[in-house]
């Protein structure tokens, strides 16, 4: 046998096959209802002389949704399966967006186990390396003699929250029409706790024009809650890029400074008006008189710090302020996927 | 025949294997997003818009925006827009201004940031080079199209300042009184306050999102920021704000005030 006929046989069957590829590729992919015909077939059952119409396919928007039996998908499966993994996640920059009184700007991490393919289990933690009344209060301070109240601008310097993590969404964008990128819409949810503080004295110029750095009070650990949304863009197997807004929420009462209540600083500023030293007042177990006694690494007497945290606890009347606190940031970070 | 048969069928095989292959290798994936549904490239949009403040500081600013859009390519159009923007003293302002009544030192310094936005036209380019979709459920496909705006314009602007008080020195049930007592507490006259207005340049930036609901029709979400100019008084002798002279021989300070908002909007594409 001459080869020439097998050689025809084969050009046939390559230009044949050549007409099947884009069509095999056209049926994975999503149509889109751009054309008539394809109206004509969203309203029209094929199920007609189907032996089992319970199992007969029928087109919605041009793909067989309505079959229990076919897979379809409106955009591709994903590249990478998620159930099982375990995702390491670092946000080296998170920072404040909606800060009024206060500004923060830290570096958070997770661990989020894929316990599902849309749903994880989530544990978040961090803290804030740059924690301060915004600029916004302290021109308040200075030129209307107004501040926000104690509990409006107390700082959160740490947190750790267990919650969980759903992708409910996921799809893909054409950057400018050539480069795929695939991502998953994440919401988050979470509580736990977190440590807080306040500025009790801020920066000053000494008499012989040095400056006098900031002390800051310890105001105790509060509850935290968190939720949170935000893009996850998988760059190839083990790496993806997140952008997430995330707003914290936590409860701040200002009853205690450095341990300290209303009765102990009041105790310890009536001894120093006396001419005595903080250690002579008597104060509750949970008081650091310590932090309220001796001189700051800057050389500053600490018992300086004794009447302004008073008026911080004392608020107005006596009674500490309270308020409930919202803190959105902007969460920009990577993760390893094992 | 059969072995014909067989080589053909052979070939067969090959060819459906290396479909499959092709598949499994992501070469049909890597044609991006196909069939984009929406087409933007050479056709015009007319939108309506609504922006509220993401953070205030002393001013509240809702604008409502009309705007008239052409894109000259899928990932580049130009806008226009002209809008209102309602903008007032909010309550952190009136504390302030309560507080700064009551201070007792002659010489003031005026907060900065007081200055509202009123009506305003902007001009500006908007870069799309982000088209998508998603499954938002399982058979519901969402395109979408992610924008990046800049551009500018003029505002005209207004402010009341919290801090000159143009009667100071005004007997209590005075009506030109700035601060008012009565049996609700302390109450700001914003009328008795200087209050001026003036048209600036100013610079919008975006990151926009838009969604498309139907061949002409998209709903769209933005977060845009407003950059304009400031000017306030520092060094302003108390005794001498009076309706003549509102400044008090205070100097000016000039600066940029920036102002995030949130967009909502609705647009219809020809």
């Amino acid at each position: 046998m001459s080869l020439a006929p097998t050689f025809r046989t084969a050009l046939m069957l390559l230009v044949v096959a050549s007409g099947f590829v884009p069509a095999g590729a056209r049926a994975q992919d999503e149509e889109e209802p751009t054309s008539e015909p394809q109206a004509e077939l969203r309203s029209t059952p094929l199920d007609a002389g189907v032996a089992d119409p319970g199992r007969a396919a029928r087109f919605v928007s041009g793909a067989p949704l309505a079959d229990a039996n076919v897979a379809v998908h409106t955009v591709e499966p994903k590249g990478y399966p998620e159930t099982g993994g375990l995702e390491l996640v670092v946000f080296p920059v998170a920072v404040q967006v909606n800060g009024k009184f206060t500004q923060h700007v830290g570096t958070m991490g997770s661990i989020v186990f894929h316990l599902h393919e849309n749903f994880g289990l989530m544990l978040t933690g961090g803290g804030n390396w740059y924690a301060a009344e915004s600029s916004f209060n302290q021109e308040l301070a200075k030129g209307a003699s107004v501040v926000a109240q104690t509990a409006t601008s107390l700082l959160w310097t740490w947190g750790v929250m267990g919650g969980v993590e759903v992708t409910p969404i996921y799809g893909k964008v054409a950057l400018l029409e050539q480069t795929l990128v695939q991502f998953d819409l994440v919401v988050n949810g979470g509580a736990g706790a977190g440590g807080t503080m306040h500025l009790i004295r801020p920066a000053s110029q000494r008499a012989d024009g040095s400056l006098s750095p900031a002390t800051f009070g310890d105001t105790g650990v509060k509850f935290l809650g968190s939720l949170g949304a935000g893009l996850r863009v998988r760059v190839g197997q083990h790496f993806a890029l997140r952008l997430e807004v995330r707003d914290v929420v936590y409860t701040a009462r200002v009853a205690t400074v450095n341990g300290c209540d209303l009765g102990d600083l009041s105790a310890m500023d009536a001894a120093l008006k006396s001419g005595l030293d903080v250690g002579t007042a008597t104060v509750s177990s949970t008081c650091q008189r310590a932090r309220f006694s001796g001189k700051t690494t800057a050389g500053d007497p600490r018992s300086n710090d004794v009447h302004p945290a008073l008026e911080l606890v004392g608020g107005k009347n006596g009674v500490p302020s309270s308020d409930v606190l919202n803190n959105v940031g902007l969460y920009l970070g990577a993760s390893f996927v094992f | 025949m059969i072995r014909k048969t067989l080589q053909i069928f052979g070939l067969l095989a090959a060819l459906v294997w290396g479909t499959a292959r092709a598949d499994e290798s992501g070469l049909v994936e890597q044609v991006a997003v196909r069939g984009r549904l929406f087409q933007v490239a050479g056709r015009w949009e007319v939108g309506v818009r609504f922006s509220t403040s993401l953070v205030s500081f002393l001013t509240d600013s809702y604008n409502f925006n009309l705007s008239l859009a052409y894109n000259p390519s899928e990932w580049l159009g130009l806008e226009l827009r002209g809008g209102y923007a309602v903008s007032f003293n909010n309550s952190v302002a009136e504390q302030s201004a309560v507080s700064i009544y009551q201070l007792k030192s002659s010489q003031l310094n005026e907060l900065s940031g007081t200055w509202g936005l009123g009506p305003n036209g902007l001009l500006g380019v908007r870069f799309q080079p982000l088209y998508g979709k998603l499954n938002l459920v399982a058979d519901l496909p969402v395109h979408f199209q992610v924008y990046f705006w800049a551009g500018g314009g003029l505002a005209s602007l207004s402010r009341t300042s919290p801090t000159l008080c143009l009667f100071p020195n005004t007997a209590a049930g005075d009506p030109r009184r700035c601060v008012a007592s009565n049996g609700n507490g302390t109450q700001v006259q914003w009328a008795n306050y200087f209050s001026e207005r003036r048209l600036s340049p100013l610079v919008s930036l975006a990151l926009g999102l838009r969604l498309f609901i139907a061949e002409h029709h998209s709903v769209g979400l933005e977060v845009r920021s407003w950059s304009y100019s400031d000017a306030y008084y520092t060094g302003v002798n108390r005794e001498q704000v009076s309706p003549t002279t509102p400044t008090g021989g205070g100097r000016l300070v000039t600066g940029f005030t920036h102002l995030a908002q949130i967009d909502l909007g609705y647009v219809f594409m020809f």
